[in-house]
Parts: C-alpha cells; structure tokens; sequence
C-alpha cells in the first residue's frame, strides 16, 4: 500500500467525537427564565398573631389570662410583670448594632426571665407585648421572637395607655 | 513550492472538524446557574415582594406565607397591594383608632371577597386573612391603628410579614 492511499484513507474514518450539546441548551434557555421568572430571593415569613387589645379598661379585663404575662416597653426599661410573677426589671439600653434593636445585654437578661417564667408556668404559651406609641416595629418583634424562643410562642400586641408608660 | 502546497492542504484538512461552535463553556455556565436558581426557586408556598423602599424586620419565625390581602406601611403611606389607601399622617392625624380611608377601602375588598365566596362551595371557602409589610421603622401607634381597623373591618387573622434571618 502506498504512502498516498494511506494518507487517503486516514482522512475518509476521521470521526466527529464531539458531544451534540445543542439540543440540551435549547432545554438550559427555556427552562433558566422559567426558573428565575418563580424564583424567591428574599425569603419572606410570618408571624401569626392576635389583634391588638382595646386600651380601655373593661375590654381589657374580659380577655385577661390566669398569669397574665406580659413585657412592657418602657423608656428606660422592659418590665416583666404578671399575676404571681415576681416583677423584673431589665435596662433599655440603646443598641450599638442597627440590625440588632435589642442590646445583647438586654436581650440575655429577657432571655432568662422569660425562660425562668415559662419553666415556672410549662401550660402558659401566651404573653403579651405592652408598647409605647413610639416603639419600633423592629424591637417589637424583636421581644417576640425572644419570647418564641423562650416557649411562649402566642404573643399578643397591647398599646400602653400613654405614652412612654 | 512543492513542499509549501502539501502544508497548506494539511493544514486545511486539519481544520474542518474545528468550524462549530464550542458550547462547553457555556454550557458550563448554564449548569452553574440552573443550580442556582433551582436552590431559590419555591414551588407552591405564596411568594410576594414588598414594595420598593421597604425594609421588613428581621426574624427568626418561620411560618410560611399564605394567599392573603396584603397590606404595605412604609415611611410615608399604607398600600393595599400596590394602591395608595392613606398617608402616615393622615393615619396619625385620625381622631380615634380607626383610619376612614383605609376602612372604606377594607370593606370594599370584603364585600368583592364575600361575593367570590357566596359562588364557591363552603368547603372551598377561606379565612379572611390580612398580611401587614411593615417597614422595620414604623411606630407602633400607626400599627396599631392599621391592626385595629383590619380587625373593625372583619377579616379574622392577621399575619405580620417578616424577612427570615439568615
């Protein structure tokens, strides 16, 4: 067999090895603006909770609790109060981190309160948020989630009868 | 000459495979962001974006969302879904704790929704929720009066919507 006709003959078996990707990318493009069109990138949840209660005396006293626990937000302190539950007091004091609005000094000391109470009274799940007028929403949910991590996961929204009390 | 020709040919032949386009690279990239989106991606739950400019509280409650009425308070205005209702300071400004616009626009839902669910079978019916966005700065007057006239204008539960910490 001569030089050439090998030559020849090497060119003609010369076979495409190369996977046909097209098709699959057809699928890739149809199916990544599907994707991103359903996708969450910010994952939104919920509190479920009660309504705010009626500020005035007699509604308030038809939907009273046996313990009655509740946090009231005061200027200058978190008081944790409640029928046979000895009154704490724990510092409001400014937090220096903005994503966090409770201090962590603040937030411990209510940690072990609401722990200690919740330990005290295992049937009691509800608790009450007592704010001010001009409390953040933030810090209000912040106290929830401290008292959901404490086992008292039905927190209810109560206004103060004025401001800053 | 001779010897130029044959190289020239060779490299010719060499060639002919090599003319499509490569797609592995891409290909590459479409894999990595297929996976990406696949991760975020919610099949079912409810999903809803806050309006621009708000930034909902931070927490650790992990209550999935569910259909519902959306109620947005930003800095400046209460929205029902993307429709101005009222203005913080009219909120402010109102005598008691009812906020009239946003009540006569709650009933107004109410009675679209009570309408709906008079053609649909009692087993198909619903619980009126309402889902408050509110922005993390917002007092708690203003929620308050928002929660209190929602709960005048008869829709049973209310949810508060919350980003989940990371």
């Amino acid at each position: 067999m001569s030089a050439q006709s090998r030559r020849l003959r090497s060119s003609k078996q010369h076979v495409n090895c190369d996977l046909e990707l097209r098709p699959l990318m057809n699928v890739f493009i149809v199916l990544i603006p599907m994707l991103l069109m359903s996708a969450v990138f910010i994952e939104i949840r919920v509190i479920e909770m009660s309504m705010p209660r009626a500020v005035d005396g007699t509604s308030a006293s038809q939907i009273q609790t046996p313990l009655e626990l509740a946090i009231r937000v005061r200027p200058d302190a978190y008081l944790v109060e409640g029928a046979g539950v000895v009154l704490q007091t724990i510092p409001r004091v400014a937090s220096t981190n903005a994503k966090q609005p409770l201090a962590p000094e603040a937030a411990s000391a209510l940690t072990r309160v609401l722990l200690g109470v919740a330990a005290s009274h295992p049937e009691n799940k509800d608790i009450r948020i007592i704010a001010a007028s001009d409390t953040h929403y933030q810090e209000i949910v912040a106290l929830m989630d401290l008292a959901r991590a404490a086992g008292l996961p039905q927190a209810a929204l109560e206004g103060s009868v004025s401001k800053g009390v | 000459m001779r010897r130029f020709r044959g190289r020239r040919r060779r490299w010719k032949t060499r060639g002919l495979g090599e003319t499509g386009l490569s797609l592995t690279s891409l290909m590459d990239i479409l894999t990595c962001l297929l996976f990406f989106v696949l991760k975020s991606f919610v099949a079912g739950g409810e999903t809803t974006v806050p309006p621009p400019g708000l930034e909902l509280p931070a927490s650790t409650a992990d209550k999935a969302m569910v259909t519902s009425l959306v109620i947005a308070i930003d800095q400046d205005e209460i929205l029902i879904g993307s429709e101005h209702v009222a203005t913080l300071k009219e909120a402010a400004e109102s005598k008691g704790m009812l906020i009239e616009p946003l009540a006569a626009r709650l009933a107004a839902v109410r009675q679209q929704m009570d309408e709906i669910a008079g053609q649909q079978a009692a087993a198909q019916r619903r619980p009126r929720i309402v889902t408050i966005q509110g922005d993390e700065d917002i007092e708690f007057a203003v929620l308050q009066k928002v929660m209190y006239t929602v709960n005048q204008g008869g829709f049973d539960d209310i949810a508060l919507a919350v980003l989940k910490k990371a």
